[in-house]
């Protein structure tokens, strides 16, 4: 019973922080166009939002059990956005931007690896 | 002022969470670079939604951006181009009216 009660506790927390985002990313959109997002359509965005994560988080855990993983990765978002070419490309570039990061903090992390060596080197 | 420029998006956390809590089983787990990407994709979501319902408030010269402009783009939104989930967007769009106006929704 405790459960229960926790979990929806967990439902409308979450529930709460996805409306909080939507009405802030509405507002800023109505603000450049110089018009106002009522309440109620603020709300019904984000309880549409809510219930399209719901279908995202359920294609992802398939896509993921399909390639025999129990971890969602990239290729898993990559799928669920390849519906819409604009938006698989959109996914694809910001796929890119985080390797090309992660990239570039390797490299970083053995250039400061080496530096150390040299320097310890020289020291001796 | 300068919280302008900072750009709005969902928490990673919320994120994670979020979808955590939808996975049918508690085994599956989420790599943190998607979780990244889902934070894009949220993002955009929402955006598409804001923009197009804003478009449509526009067309009817409306001033505010209401309920019934979001109704009315609301097919497109979620079916993308296939009409495979018609009848799951005409139940979202019947349940939103119950939900939004019942009492008990904060």
């Amino acid at each position: 019973m405790k459960m229960s009660v926790d979990t929806e506790e967990t439902h409308q927390r979450l529930k709460a922080a996805v409306h909080y985002t939507v009405g802030r990313l509405c507002q800023k959109i109505g603000e450049d166009h110089r018009r106002q997002f009522s309440r109620q359509a603020i709300a019904a965005i984000a309880e549409t939002t809510f219930r399209q994560c719901d279908i995202f988080a359920k294609d992802l855990e398939a896509f993921a059990r399909h390639a025999k993983r129990s971890t969602v990765s990239v290729d898993d978002v990559k799928l669920v956005a390849r519906r819409s070419t604009a938006l698989s490309i959109y996914i694809q570039n910001k796929s890119d931007e985080l390797t090309q990061e992660h990239m570039s903090l390797k490299k970083k992390t053995t250039a400061k690896r080496k530096n150390i060596e040299t320097e310890e080197e020289s020291r001796e | 002022m300068a919280e302008k420029d900072v750009e709005i998006s969902f928490k990673k956390d919320t994120v994670s969470q979020l979808l955590s809590n939808f996975f049918k089983e508690d085994k599956t787990k989420l790599s943190g670079d998607a979780t990244r990407l889902m934070v894009e994709m949220l993002k955009v979501f929402v955006q598409e939604a804001a923009v197009r319902s804003q478009k449509q408030a526009e067309s009817e010269d409306c001033d505010q951006v209401d309920i019934e402009h979001f109704e009315k783009i609301l097919p497109q939104l979620v079916c993308g181009s296939t009409g495979s989930r018609n009848v799951f967007v005409l139940l979202i769009s019947a349940c939103l009216h119950s939900l939004i106006f019942s009492p008990d929704y904060r």
